[in-house]
């Protein structure tokens, strides 16, 4: 339906579409935004949006919102009791009195479309009074700054739906911080204002001395022509100006609010002028407001891709350690290798290494001394540990160097404070290591059955056994000779050199390089993965914020679009 | 405790804190126990109360109703006092003159009464309106403040940004007082109501029986009661005590929370003796994995046997040894100290590190996320891989440095009589080459032995040099075996015993400091 939207006789498109776009993209804003301020700070706009623009870009001639908006205690009430010649809200000494925004409107006026959001969530009271103000709505906001949060919320949300605010103050507060950064927000907003000063002293010249004071702070912060009429006039109320019979403050002491508002109702071209002019100086303060959470996504999603860039760095290297301590083979204990030599050079082995008569020796030997058993189960679990261990540490060291450089970063610092486990590899890192490499360990058995099959070397095989056969694979894979001098590594180059002409003697040296190139591949990939699943747990600490998105763009597009849209 | 010890305890539990990274803790700390030492060096007579609130409640006009006259300047226009001012008994003046200092309170205005000598009124600017350097000063003043009478008046009574301060200073309730002015503008029991509401909203701020006074600055309502309260507060010197201890108190449980320890309950370590022991087991299991004391034993037996084969082996033997050094076979089974030295191309050391550094990852969820990146470096988290390979390189280093090959006396004894066996054997071989080459020239002797016959001598010179070169080289073999073997044996348990405890000692040191650091916090040394 707002789609649809366009005024008939000018044939101008009306911002409905931009803002409706932009609707979408600051509640995108609000699901994911990092922190309650900056949720608080989306929402704000978008209500302002949803709640305010698109409905007065629909439609210029409805009830002008009204909203009575000021600290606890400074006579909200009061004057809108006075504005309504009766006592509807009532007022009181404990603070704050009003929790609930109070609404009054004409019955011929459908007050509620004018506050959709509040009036969907019920969270307004709504009077029709065939005695209000026809064409305005007028609204007894809470407070914004009393112990009560969940009032200063309401009181934001009705500061960003108004057409009208009539800010009230009082002598006491009108210097206080808290109402004027929500003056400051009226001001970026540019709505028309009209002012209150309640509770002045009844000494003339205290009373002037504060007057003036508070038209100075209010010139000072560019407020002197926010006027509902132009320039803003400061309306004073002395302390116990008060109409007892109705709750209100004395008729004659706000008689140029009412004033104001009786010419509003009055007057359809004025009030269509004041919801236009409203309208216009929100729709030309959109893109500043905005650009305030776009600058603020921009920068999360700067940080994020830091963060992310970090995480990556610190896996990268640790993965290309890892890499090198794999491809030096030296990771293996020399126990485990003994082991595996002791068994390579003896017995049944070192018969099929053999040739010639020193075969025919060896089978002679063999049958006397038949060699240790092979300790292919053992070897292999160890050599598994091993190879676990080492990727454990690689995977510490990487988690330990992302959060000590995360540390730095709010949004690092806040994510690794969820989770302690951040600093090291992740628990089940060992155990995931495991299995997977029992599947690896299981396709290598496969693939050496089917070479042996494919050489006819299977009686072989079988001599030594199949495990065994599987083990010395696996350790083919593990410790080669590539890069490797004897005398450097010792055991480990001498265990690579027999156990690779072992292989190479049952399964021909080509078929062996090539075995070996696409199990250490497998490997490879499978290490990749296990360093992958590591390295996303960062990306899971960050949330929302580590999807990059268009959100600031799309954010920046539709407000300047919804700015510049054509109104008349 | 006195407060003095109170001070001390908490400066030692400041540079703990500070020993263990935790820089901003312990910052805070020292500042409470540097301010409580400055506060407690004034003279004690005197306590000073600091009317505080927000703009235009009436602090200024307080003050001037006590006095009865204007001390402080009221004005209509908001925010008027922008410099704290102090009201003292005019006799006390110069012996207050270095507590106004120390607070930065330049105005000082004195008073003749008496009653009110024992505190020190100040006026301080407020804390909420749009002169945010107004509430910086308030602030920084706050913590040298020894009690506070909030200000309040029916129209902010119920600030957040006065509660939000309550809240904070809750656990200085006893020390606080709430005067709800301008009662005037109230009626009849209203005065009463609004009272009660203020002590329910303390009492959700956690403070509960407040002293709640309902004055009338303008009308001097109430003031009397006021002043009768303040009279009625006599000891100025334990109320100082009482503020300090609180902030010690407090400043202690900071710390307590930033290394996880409850103040006043047991310290928890923040790793269970069992898992430590579990951690340490594996740890120094993966560490002799690598270091491998069984290979450095078995190196050490071929040793041995190498240096008496040298020294006392037969020929062949010498020849044999010759080979094996030349092949490079000997630097390869038969060199410990090169063995233990290269222990780091043996393994990785993941098998020791990880366990520890998963055992201090898990002792750091223990303390707040603040505190973790500290805490974890303090644990030496960040560099356990570092620690234990420095400290297994010590033990390598100098078991093999203290490491001799020994010998024996009897080798060379048995290398002589090897000798001469040799001698003999290459003798009787001779003989049979030149009876060889001269065709049966040469005499040949024969010599009677019993069961045998006679039996040429050549034949007997050989088959006994033999056999007496085996026996010679098996005893040799024996000896050299049992000596290498009872020093290989040693130097493994050893070298275990030494690893155990490097292990230990480099994995672990950081917890134990972090820990003696948090029983100090505790308050448990």
């Amino acid at each position: 339906m707002l789609g649809a939207v366009r005024d008939v006789q000018t044939g101008h498109t009306m911002p409905a579409d931009a803002l409706r776009d932009l609707g979408v993209a600051l509640q995108r804003r609000v699901s994911a935004a990092p922190d309650r301020a900056r949720v608080d700070h989306a929402e704000r706009l978008r209500r302002h949006v949803v709640d305010y623009l698109a409905p007065r870009a629909r439609n210029a001639a409805a009830p002008l919102v009204v909203v009575i908006l000021g600290s606890t205690g400074s006579g909200k009430s009061s004057l809108f009791n006075a504005l309504a010649g009766r006592a509807a809200s009532p007022s009181g000494i404990l603070r704050p009195t009003t929790r609930r925004p109070m609404a009054i409107a004409h019955p011929a006026d459908g007050g509620h479309e004018m506050l959709p959001g509040m009036a969907s969530r019920d969270a307004v009271d709504l009077v029709t009074d065939p005695a209000a103000r026809r064409g305005l709505l007028v609204v007894d906001a809470p407070d914004f700054d009393s112990v009560e949060l969940a009032n200063r919320a309401l009181a934001i949300e009705l500061l960003e739906a108004a057409d009208l605010v009539i800010f009230v103050t009082t002598a006491t507060r009108y210097a206080d911080q808290v109402p004027w950064s929500m003056l400051a927000r009226a001001q970026q907003r540019g709505v028309p204002l009209l002012a209150v000063l309640n509770r002045l002293p009844p000494e003339t010249d205290d009373a002037e001395a504060v007057s003036a004071d508070y038209r100075r702070l209010l010139e000072r912060g560019s407020l002197a022509d926010a006027g509902a009429f132009g320039r803003l006039e400061v309306v004073p109320v002395l302390e116990g100006a008060l109409d007892v019979e109705h709750d209100a403050l004395d008729a004659r002491a706000v008689a140029p609010i009412r004033e104001a508002l009786d010419r509003l109702m009055a007057d359809d071209v004025a009030r269509r002028d004041l919801a236009r002019r409203s309208l216009a100086s929100a729709l030309a303060g959109l893109p500043a407001a905005v650009e305030e959470v776009a600058a603020e996504v921009d920068e999360e999603q700067a940080a994020a891709r830091e963060l992310l860039a970090t995480a990556s760095r610190s896996y990268a290297e640790r993965r290309a350690a890892l890499g090198e301590d794999l491809g030096r083979g030296t990771f293996l204990r020399a126990e485990v290798l003994r082991q595996w030599q002791d068994f390579v050079g003896a017995g049944q082995v070192a018969r099929i290494l053999a040739h010639g008569i020193g075969r025919v020796t060896a089978t002679i030997r063999s049958l006397f001394r038949p060699g240790p058993a092979a300790p292919a189960v053992e070897v292999r679990e160890a050599a598994f540990t091993d190879l676990v261990a080492l990727t454990v540490q690689h995977a510490d060291a990487a988690a330990r160097r992302t959060s000590t450089s995360w540390m730095d970063d709010p949004y690092g610092s806040q994510a690794l404070g969820m989770d302690a486990r951040l600093w090291g590899a992740s628990s089940g890192l060992a155990e995931r290591l495991e299995t997977d490499l029992e599947v690896w360990a299981a396709g290598v058995g496969d693939q050496i059955r089917a070479l042996g099959e494919q050489r006819k070397g299977w009686a072989q095989v079988a001599s030594i056994g199949v495990n065994a056969v599987g083990t010395s694979a696996i350790l083919a894979v593990f410790v080669h000779t590539g890069g490797l001098t004897g005398a450097e590594v010792g055991i480990t180059a001498a265990t690579a050199v027999v156990n690779q002409k072992l292989l190479e003697a049952i399964f021909g040296e080509a078929n062996v390089a090539a075995f070996v190139t696409r199990a250490r591949a497998a490997l490879g990939a499978l290490i990749d993965s296990a360093f992958e699943a590591e390295r996303r747990r960062f990306d899971d600490a960050l949330g929302g914020l580590a999807a990059p998105s268009t959100l600031a763009d799309d954010l920046r597009s539709a407000a300047r679009r919804a700015a510049d849209a054509d109104l008349s | 405790m006195t407060l003095a010890e109170q001070l001390d305890r908490l400066a030692r539990a400041a540079s703990a804190a500070r020993e263990i990274g935790l820089e901003g803790e312990a910052a805070m700390a020292e500042g409470v126990v540097g301010r409580a030492r400055e506060r407690a060096g004034f003279p004690g007579s005197t306590y000073v109360l600091a009317l505080a609130g927000g703009t235009g409640v009436g602090k200024s006009s307080l003050l001037n109703a006590l006095a009865g006259e204007t001390v402080s300047t009221v004005r209509a226009v908001r925010p008027t006092t922008d410099e704290p001012i102090a009201w003292v008994a005019e006799d006390r003046r110069d012996e207050l003159r270095p507590l106004m200092e120390w607070l930065g309170v330049r105005e000082v205005a004195g008073h003749a009464d008496d009653s009110l000598a024992g505190v020190a009124i100040l006026d301080l600017p407020d804390v909420d309106s749009v002169r945010t350097e107004h509430r910086s000063r308030v602030d920084e003043l706050l913590p040298r403040i020894d009690a506070v009478a909030w200000v309040v008046d029916p129209e902010k009574y119920d600030d957040e940004r006065l509660h939000a301060y309550l809240r904070s200073l809750a656990a200085h309730a006893p020390r606080m007082r709430f005067v709800l002015n301008k009662a005037d503008r109230l009626s009849g029991d209203q005065g009463a109501e609004l009272a009660a509401d203020l002590r329910r909203r303390l009492a959700t701020a956690g403070i509960d029986a407040p002293r709640v006074s309902v004055v009338s600055a303008a009308r001097r309502d109430g003031i009397e009661a006021f002043r009768a309260e303040l009279v009625s507060e006599a000891d100025a010197k334990g109320l100082v005590v009482d503020k300090l201890a609180t902030d010690a108190r407090e400043a202690f449980a900071t710390l307590g929370r930033a290394v996880g320890v409850e103040v006043g309950a047991s310290v928890q370590p923040l790793l269970p003796a069992e898992a430590r022991a579990a951690a340490t087991r594996e740890a120094v299991e993966g560490a002799l994995a690598v270091i491998d004391p069984p290979g450095v034993a078995r190196q050490v037996q071929a040793a041995v046997l190498a240096r008496a084969r040298h020294t006392g082996g037969s020929l062949l033997g010498r020849v044999i040894a010759l080979l094996l050094w030349i092949t490079g076979q000997q630097r390869r089974s038969a060199d410990p100290a090169a063995y233990l030295r290269d222990w780091r191309r043996r393994g990785s050391l993941g098998r020791a590190v990880n366990p520890v550094h998963a055992a201090l990852v898990e002792a750091s969820s223990h303390v707040p996320a603040s505190s973790r990146a500290a805490i974890l470096r303090s644990l030496g988290a960040d560099d356990t891989e570092g620690a234990v390979t420095r400290a297994l390189d010590r033990v390598a280093r100098d078991a093999a440095a203290e490491l001799r090959v020994p010998g024996s006396l009897l080798w060379p004894v048995i290398g002589a009589v090897q000798l001469v066996v040799g001698a003999v054997f290459a003798f009787a071989v001779a003989w049979y080459v030149t009876l060889f080459v001269s065709g049966g020239a040469v005499p040949v002797a024969t010599i009677e032995l019993p069961v045998l016959g006679p039996v040429p001598l050549p034949l007997v010179m050989l088959a006994g040099s033999i056999l007496v070169s085996a026996v010679l080289g098996l005893i040799l073999s024996a000896h050299a075996g049992w000596i290498g073997r009872r020093l290989g044996n040693r130097l493994s348990a050893r070298v275990s015993g030494e690893v155990s405890e490097a292990v230990q000692s480099a994995g672990m040191a950081g917890l134990d400091r972090v820990e003696e650091a948090r029983r100090a916090i505790g308050g448990m040394t």
